[in-house]
């Protein structure tokens, strides 16, 4: 046998699963996104800017697009606002209540998203828990509308998401050296000054890396903004749904996908750039 | 009234003691070592005059105020860590000028201080650098500099040379030492390189267990260490077992498996006494013309000196021998034994 050709061969397998599910049905949904759709005669193969030009110029898109990256925007910081804080907590917690609270924050992803969202929906319907309980205390005389709210689905993705933050910084803290604490305090800083001079900066890469993910997975979230969200909040990733399975207009489903795959790479890429730009002479 | 002084501090985690009952009054000026194994207190006692960590009993004060259960912040310490402790996103100068700026020192004389102190340390071309892009020893003057910029009142050392290699670390103590004598702070460092802490320090306090073995200038506990545990720590001893045969004034002959050797001290007829002698006190001479004979069973050349161990009827014995520039009697060689009277000594316990 050839000397090149093991690290083919071995590889092969990998590549070929990765072709087959992955870039086939991409490239077709791509071509998918230039045919044309009329109720009458279905899908016809004439190739055109159409799907992308209505998508663009629509302002009911512009909604949905301008919601959804509201809505990433505002899981992601108060992921970072929450699971950073929490990473910190956790890192200096003893070993025991360590893993009873790592147990705790990692528990949500061992559950479906769909049962976990239910669960939500459960939670703040309009004969939910919740209302139940406030119209049985008094508090309120109706049902708080809850249910089909951005803040619902911006609630429900935080609790989803919120792990991968909290892992994210984790990892960055364990880098960082115990005494650089004890050495700014030293040095005459107060523990806030300590935290937001000292701490925060060295755990920003991780934090950054964080809202990369949690960004990337809320601008592409489904099965949350669709439960929680119903046909009156719609998200990028709901509007193709709804364009593949409800109007059967499947090219604008397949543009809509197509310029939302786009956007994301676009945000994570210059994200990512400018993150590497940002750190790289200070961290290995 | 001394600088600093710590009375009966004891600190003790869960069942454990990892201070107990120490005692140490400090003079302005003065630098002292904290020398011991790990695990003998001398980091945990760092940490109790630093402020991070809080003693379970005891006093600690620093130029006559009671510090014992102050903030680390409010302490004027400049602390050198083991791992130096730089902040990574900040410069050298930033990391330098960090304890002026939380001292609110106006930016103008910041720079001037930063950049004094960093000519000290001569690290002047470095300023602008990121920590990361430092080799170890640079990293340790920043360290250093971070640390005495702020012209605290007490310096701490903890294992500041420890990461550092062989040559680097001997010049970075004479270094250390020239620093500390030109701003004159006060200064206590941590080390388990006995080498190091008789290299650098006025005075020497030994640690063990969680106790003060020994206190004293360098020579001073080298040369009469009181203790086992001191003479072994400090350098290698020869030790002997044996028993007192004769007193005579301040002299005794003891008897250590069947050779019968005169020692100085005081010490009762009959009892069982432990004796040592530092290898580098013992002499190599004629067969027949030493205390004893012995056989040389290796003798191994570190080019300064020679270093021999030798069979007799004492034991083995470890010997070293300056490198005069001529050969010396090699293995396998009967060769006399001897050393002066006074440089064998007493350890009490038998």
């Amino acid at each position: 046998m050839k000397r090149y050709l093991p690290p083919y061969l071995l590889s092969g397998p990998a590549v070929i699963i990765f072709v087959i599910m992955l870039a086939v049905p991409m490239i077709m949904t791509f071509m998918l996104s230039f045919k044309s759709f009329s109720f009458y005669t279905g899908i016809t193969p004439d190739y055109g800017w159409h799907n992308y030009l209505e998508v663009v110029t629509d302002s009911y898109f512009h909604e949905i697009f301008f919601r959804t990256y509201a809505i990433s925007i505002g899981v992601t910081l108060l992921c970072a606002l929450i699971g950073a804080p929490e990473a910190y907590i956790l890192n200096r917690m003893t070993k025991a209540w360590r893993s009873m609270c790592l147990l705790a924050i990692l528990g949500p992803l061992l559950i479906s998203v769909i049962v976990r969202t239910l669960g939500w929906a459960l939670l703040i319907g309009n004969n939910g828990v919740i209302n139940d309980a406030l119209l049985l205390l008094g508090v309120i005389d109706e049902p708080l509308r809850m249910m089909y709210t951005t803040q619902a689905i911006v609630v429900a993705l935080v609790h989803v998401l919120v792990p991968f933050m909290v892992l994210s910084v984790w990892t960055t803290l364990q880098k960082l050296d115990p005494q650089v604490e004890n050495a700014s305090m030293s040095l005459g800083a107060s523990h806030f000054t300590t935290m937001y001079r000292v701490v925060l900066p060295q755990i920003m890469p991780g934090i950054l890396a964080g809202s990369l993910i949690v960004f990337a997975l809320t601008a592409s979230a489904f099965a949350t903004p669709s439960i929680l969200g119903g046909r009156a909040l719609k998200v990028v990733a709901t509007t193709a749904y709804d364009e593949y399975l409800n109007t059967l207009n499947w090219p604008l489903g397949a543009a809509i996908a197509t310029i939302l795959l786009i956007a994301n790479i676009v945000v994570v890429m210059s994200y990512n750039k400018y993150v590497e730009h940002k750190y790289a002479a200070v961290f290995d | 009234m001394s600088f600093l002084s710590l009375k009966n501090v004891s600190k003790q985690y869960g069942d454990s003691l990892a201070v107990q009952d120490f005692n140490l009054n400090v003079e302005k000026g003065e630098f002292i070592s904290l020398l011991g194994p790990s695990g003998c207190g001398k980091t945990t006692t760092l940490n109790m005059i630093a402020g991070f960590e809080e003693p379970t009993t005891g006093t600690i004060e620093i130029s006559g105020k009671d510090m014992t259960y102050a903030a680390p912040n409010t302490r004027d310490i400049g602390i050198v860590f083991q791992s130096y402790a730089l902040f990574p996103h900040m410069t050298v100068a930033e990391n330098v000028g960090f304890g002026l700026e939380m001292r609110r020192v106006g930016k103008e004389e910041r720079r001037q201080r930063v950049l004094e102190t960093l000519e000290l340390v001569r690290l002047t071309q470095f300023a602008d650098r990121f920590p990361k892009a430092l080799s170890g020893g640079q990293r340790q003057r920043v360290a250093l500099a971070r640390a005495i910029v702020i012209k605290p009142q007490l310096l701490l050392l903890d294992e500041p040379l420890s990461a550092l290699d062989a040559k680097i670390r001997e010049r970075m103590q004479i270094e250390l030492r020239n620093i500390q004598h030109e701003v004159g702070v006060t200064t206590i460092l941590v080390t388990h390189d006995q080498a190091e802490a008789m290299a650098m320090s006025d005075r020497i306090a030994v640690m063990n267990f969680g106790r003060m073995a020994r206190l004293g200038a360098p020579f001073e506990i080298y040369e009469q260490p009181g203790d086992l545990f001191t003479s072994n720590f400090l350098g290698s001893t020869n030790m002997f077992d044996g028993e007192v045969s004769e007193q005579a004034g301040d002299v005794v002959m003891v008897n250590c498996s069947g050779v019968e050797l005169s020692v100085q001290g005081n010490a009762a007829k009959g009892s069982k006494i432990t004796v040592g002698v530092r290898p580098e006190k013992i002499a190599l001479v004629e067969a027949g013309l030493g205390l004893i004979d012995a056989k040389i069973k290796t003798r191994i050349f570190m080019g300064t000196r020679w270093a021999y161990q030798l069979e007799s009827s004492l034991g083995t014995l470890d010997v070293t021998l300056q490198n005069a520039g001529h050969e010396v009697a090699g293995e396998g060689v009967i060769v006399g034994v001897t050393w002066p009277r006074d440089a064998i000594r007493i350890f009490a316990e038998g």
